[in-house]
């Protein structure tokens, strides 16, 4: 790893003036995600600032306010899994929160560091160590090398900006489904519109200074249930091969309301709109929701390697709406 | 002795567990030295190329940089020619990682590129770019033998030649006179690591003429010997020091003479060392370790014949083993172990094992835990259970008639020095029975066409057997123990501990033979300069093995001790014995005498300070022997029988509530809790069956793509449940106490066993590992 100077912010003003005024700066919030990228060097250009941001005590927080549960950036996974507001109020949120990593990641792991990760794509992330980087389309490549390369894990959505690496985020698909707000120092972003950044060191329409503050998630009314559901070979420190967060207001019997997001499918966690929308005015079913769950990968582009994550999507669909439902 | 054991067969605490919990054990890493060096390479970036431009002079130029090694100054670990993506090109030697990472960026190579082949498949495939200039991809092992002339008296084989296949009989004539042949073709066993915790490393500090060397070891005294002569110092110059190894699985077996094996950290450290003399570091990144920790992967053909009651009659196994460019040849001798050979030695006429191994542009294969057999077991017993279903018997008890006895013929073992051996004690059938009962198997086995919905519960049964001891001459290994007047003894003994209990169990022998408490007993093992030879611990021999050595030397001290107390008691030393500290005439125990009391030390004059006992074992110990005669060998298996079972989610492809049974019988566990502790090696084939484990390389630039323990996933607790069963059958004559062994077996069968149960539960063979949720579904016709 290259030098860098190392600052422990004490606001965040500070933090976001530090930046703006570097070169090619970085936050430290967890840590977990940080280290290994700049182990590995896995950014075009050296970080010459690291600012933690880990020691300001108002970013860690989990209250309610008026009709939102508001959680401070720098909250820890663990702490989001255990609390009994998040469970209660956003439960897809407790439980994808709970499915991250191991418990010394969520340990130390912030919410916000979880929704600003880096993608794990294993040509983006090689190490340069052994025989240099590999040219990827993010690093300077002419083409995507998972496209006809190993591309088990990668989109079923197809590409943006020509590169098929998927968001690893477990909270992300949660946050899309509740349709939180992510507040940063700079404005709101509604966490749909967070994550279509498509360049930089990740996936999130941040700018250069911006730094994530607290997360929104509105307080849902009765007869809401969400659910989270994660498709991983490893049961402890894994990335999903497909998550999904999905959340349904009955009323009357009926569909009032719902959403469901995918996560690991596209470079982006990806709302299932259409999907959503089958259930909409419709007393739930079986087949009611195996419909959504097929209307959901009508539009899959899947590669050669990983037509099975089209399988896994459908039956993650049904398994997370049918636990909203029990 | 006294005739019931009171320290053996109880799980006492291990002996090194303190500093292990409390983190005062201290790994290679832990040795600091001032002023020490550290090493970084620059590594291929291409599978096959040579070097065609290379310049070090600004790299060497830089301040804080002491030395940058190449094929120009070091040909004797470097080379200009490269046949694997990480292959070591330059490694610079310098103040700290900085500067090293810095000089790095300063060297210029130029390299031209040479088509590569990344596969066993493109290796065998006709007009395949050469591995090694000039040498075939795929090569016959050296050493297929024929067996023939079994002697009718002792049933052993007579007459052994060279051949292009192992075996004996015909295994046409066999096939001709079986009632039903089933076969398989391709059964793909994936490249796999040895995912050890702790990365290959040394510390060497080359000092006033002689070497230290701070490492972990399977074998110090061998490496060291090796080290010496590659070095051209004299074996007194050189101490090995290894006090703990940081898990190893049977992957860090060093080889300092042999370019081609993975063994560059060492000699690299101690090349610059003896250069500069300084203390240098070498030691590698997880990445590296992923590309230089030892592999395994092969592709195999199994036919076997039978008569119509199940009665297994011959075999054909063909296997092509995957050597990547180079390592260790020798492993794939063990694929035999699970064939007609070994494993099915019992009913078996006709055999014929045609090993090859196969050089591709991938990093280095050796064996590692079960070294070769685990992928005999996959191929064998994957075709034993389809043709259990082919002849309507049971999985179970298809196995049960035809698996190997006690004082049958192993006609696969050791073909270098005898022609064939006896098992010297079996107790699978002992194992099938617990498994049965365990897992309610008559009950819950069903076969696939019985299952239904979308949950599907799968079992597996497969029968394993692991080498378990070198029987040939040049496996000599010695200890030495020492007691004192205070009733405490010390054991000197270098063999390895790589988390297998054998430091425990050792000093439990000599509590037992002493008769003093296992608390009284130290040991000393961290270094070779302390330390009397001891073999590498390997084919899960330690208990088999060391326990001679150190129950002969702790026999050598008591005798010593009797004759000193019968001269003061006034008895023949026959006449007394030892318990809980105290010597006593077994005629009569109100007749005692302490330890110190015999050894006659009163104040700091006089009497015995010390007692020495010492023993080297030359193999085979005579009570190996059947009825004494040489030549009439006893050699122990490993041995026994797993059972996976599970539940296919259909829909996802994953499989749940995955249990592994590990019934196993180790004639006496010395010390119960870590025998179970051995049992839990099948994790492994928890992450190659199921959690993708594969080394998986871009086809197109033959990196490798998951060379992390995030993409490459090891076990974790949360993955599998494993069940141990320890069955006892005393009695086995290769062992002091009838213990015979336990280590790498249990991971042999695993992967047939989940083949085995995730076809219970599907109806289809897949016939590749791992058996990930895309082929899964692919099965189901899902995808």
């Amino acid at each position: 790893m290259k030098t860098f100077d190392y600052i422990k912010a004490n606001s965040l003003d500070e933090a976001g003036a530090i930046l703006a005024a570097s070169a090619n700066g970085a936050i430290h919030s967890g840590g977990t995600d940080l280290m290994g990228c700049l182990r590995d060097r896995i950014w075009m250009e050296d970080v010459d600032v690291v600012v933690s941001v880990a020691s300001i005590e108002e970013l860690k927080h989990i209250r309610k306010d008026g009709d939102a549960l508001k959680i401070g950036a720098m909250t820890t996974l663990a702490d989001i899994a255990a609390s009994a507001l998040v469970k209660e109020s956003c439960r897809m949120l407790a439980q994808a929160a709970q499915a991250t990593a191991s418990p010394q990641l969520r340990n130390v792991g912030t919410i916000a560091g979880n929704i600003c990760q880096e993608n794990r794509c294993w040509y983006y992330r090689y190490s340069y160590r052994i025989g240099g980087i590999i040219e990827c389309i993010r690093k300077g490549g002419k083409k995507c090398l998972a496209v006809g390369g190993d591309h088990r894990y990668h989109s079923i959505f197809g590409a943006v900006n020509r590169c098929v690496a998927v968001n690893p985020s477990d909270t992300a698909p949660a946050l899309v489904a509740a349709d939180a707000t992510i507040a940063t120092t700079k404005r709101n972003i509604s966490a749909r519109e967070f994550f279509t950044g498509e360049n930089g060191k990740s996936s999130t329409v941040l700018e250069k200074g911006e730094i994530v503050k607290e997360i929104s998630v509105p307080l849902s009314g009765d007869g809401v249930r969400s659910a989270f559901k994660k498709v991983a070979l490893r049961k402890s420190i894994d990335f999903a091969i497909i998550s999904c967060a999905a959340q349904i207001a009955l009323s009357g019997g009926r569909v009032e309301n719902a959403t469901i997001c995918l996560g690991g499918v596209h470079v982006n966690p990806r709302p299932m709109d259409e999907a959503a929308g089958v259930l909409k005015g419709e007393a739930l079913s079986d087949e009611l929701i195996e419909c959504a769950a097929n209307v959901a990968l009508e539009g899959a582009k899947p590669l050669k390697g990983n037509r099975y994550k089209v399988q896994i999507a459908k039956a993650i669909i049904l398994d997370t709406l049918s636990d909203c439902i029990l | 002795m006294a005739e019931k054991l009171k320290v053996l067969g109880k799980s006492v605490h291990q002996k090194t567990a303190l500093e292990r919990v409390n983190g005062s054990a201290r790994y290679y890493s832990d040795f600091q030295l001032p002023g020490t060096l550290i090493t970084r390479f620059i590594r291929s970036p291409y599978p096959k190329a040579k070097v065609t431009k290379l310049d070090t002079e600004a790299a060497e130029a830089l301040p804080g940089v002491e030395l940058v090694m190449s094929y120009k100054n070091f040909p004797q670990t470097f080379r200009d020619t490269m046949h694997y993506v990480g292959e070591q090109v330059v490694a610079v030697v310098a103040v700290d990682e900085d500067v090293a990472e810095e000089a790095l960026e300063l060297v210029r190579v130029e390299y031209e590129e040479y088509p590569a082949v990344l596969s066993i498949e493109e290796a065998l495939a006709p007009d395949a770019p050469e591995v090694f200039e000039g040498e075939p991809n795929c090569h016959d092992w050296e050493f297929h033998y024929y067996l023939s002339e079994k002697d009718p008296e002792s049933g052993l084989w007579t007459k052994k030649d060279h051949a292009d296949f192992h075996g004996f009989g015909n295994v046409d004539e066999g096939f001709a006179e079986s009632d039903v042949i089933v076969e398989a073709e391709g059964l793909k066993y994936a490249y796999t690591k040895s995912p050890a915790m702790n990365p290959r490393g040394a510390l060497a500090h080359f000092n006033s003429g002689k070497l230290t060397v701070y490492t972990h070891s399977q074998g110090m005294h061998h490496e060291k010997t090796v080290l010496a002569g590659v070095l051209g110092l004299n074996v007194t110059d050189v101490n090995y020091v290894c006090e703990y190894i940081g898990s190893s699985f049977g992957g860090k077996i060093a080889e300092p003479s042999d370019i081609n094996h993975p063994t560059h950290y060492l000699i690299v450290a101690c090349l610059a060392s003896i250069e500069l003399s300084k203390p240098v570091r070498c030691v590698y990144t997880r990445e590296e370790e992923m590309l230089c920790g030892w592999s395994r992967g092969s592709l195999s053909n199994v036919k076997i014949g039978f008569k119509s009651d199940g009665t297994l009659h011959a075999i054909s196994y063909d296997n092509w083993m995957e050597m990547g460019s180079g390592g260790d040849k020798w492993t794939i001798k063990n694929s035999l172990l699970a064939t007609g050979t070994t494993l099915y030695s019992r009913n078996c006429k006709h055999m014929r094992g045609k090993l090859r191994y196969v050089h591709t542009n991938r990093f280095l294969s050796s064996g590692w835990q079960g070294y070769g057999a685990p992928e005999g077991h996959y191929g064998v017993e994957v075709v034993m259970d389809m043709a259990a279903e082919k002849l309507g018997i049971d999985p179970i008890e298809l196995r049960r008639m035809n698996h190997m006895r006690g004082g049958d013929i192993d006609a696969g073992y050791d073909p270098l020095s005898y022609k064939s051996c006896y098992i010297s004690s079996s107790g699978i059938s002992e194992c099938l029975d617990a498994l049965e009962e365990r897992a309610d198997w008559k009950k819950r086995w069903k076969p696939p066409a019985e299952k239904s919905g979308r949950y599907r519960e799968g079992l597996g049964i497969a029968i394993f057997c692991m080498g378990a001891g070198r029987p040939g001459p040049g496996n000599n290994t010695s200890a030495e123990v020492k007691l004192f007047p205070d009733g405490t003894a010390k054991l000197y003994s270098a063999l390895a501990e790589m988390g297998q209990g054998q430091h425990t169990v050792q000093c439990q022998i000599v509590a037992e033979v002493l008769g003093i408490p296992y608390k009284k007993v130290g040991l000393v093992w961290q270094e070779t300069d302390s330390t009397p030879w001891a073999s590498i611990a390997a084919s899960s021999i330690g208990t088999w093995l060391q326990s001679w050595p150190t129950y002969e030397a702790a026999r050598d001290v008591r005798m010593q001790l009797l004759t000193l107390a019968a001269e003061l008691i006034g008895v023949d030393a026959e006449k007394l014995d030892i318990d809980d500290s105290m010597i006593f005439v077994k005629d009569d125990p109100s007749r005692t005498l302490s330890i110190g009391e015999a050894m006659g030390v009163l104040g700091i004059y006089g009497g015995k300070h010390e007692l020495i006992g010492y023993y080297s074992h030359e193999v085979p110990h005579p009570r190996c022997l059947k009825d004494g005669k040489p030549g009439q060998l006893y050699i122990p298996k490993e041995k026994g029988a797993q059972l996976v079972s599970l539940i296919v989610d259909t829909e996802t492809g994953l499989c749940h509530d995955v249990k592994v049974i590990n019934a196993q019988d180790v004639g006496r566990a010395m010390n119960p809790k870590i025998v179970e502790g051995q049992f839990l090696n099948a994790r492994h084939g928890v992450e190659n069956a199921l959690l993708g484990s594969d080394c998986i390389v871009d086809k197109k630039n033959g990196r490798l793509l998951n060379g992390n323990w995030i993409d490459y996933k090891p076990t974790s607790f949360l993955d599998c449940d494993i069940d141990p069963i320890i069955i006892e059958k005393p009695g086995d004559p290769t062992h002091p106490f009838g213990a015979t062994a336990c280590g790498e077996g249990a991971a042999c069968p695993t992967l047939a066993a989940f083949s085995n149960a995730i076809y219970n539960a599907i109806g289809v063979r897949i016939k590749e590992t791992p058996f990930t949720p895309d082929k899964i579904l692919a099965a189901l016709g899902k995808v």
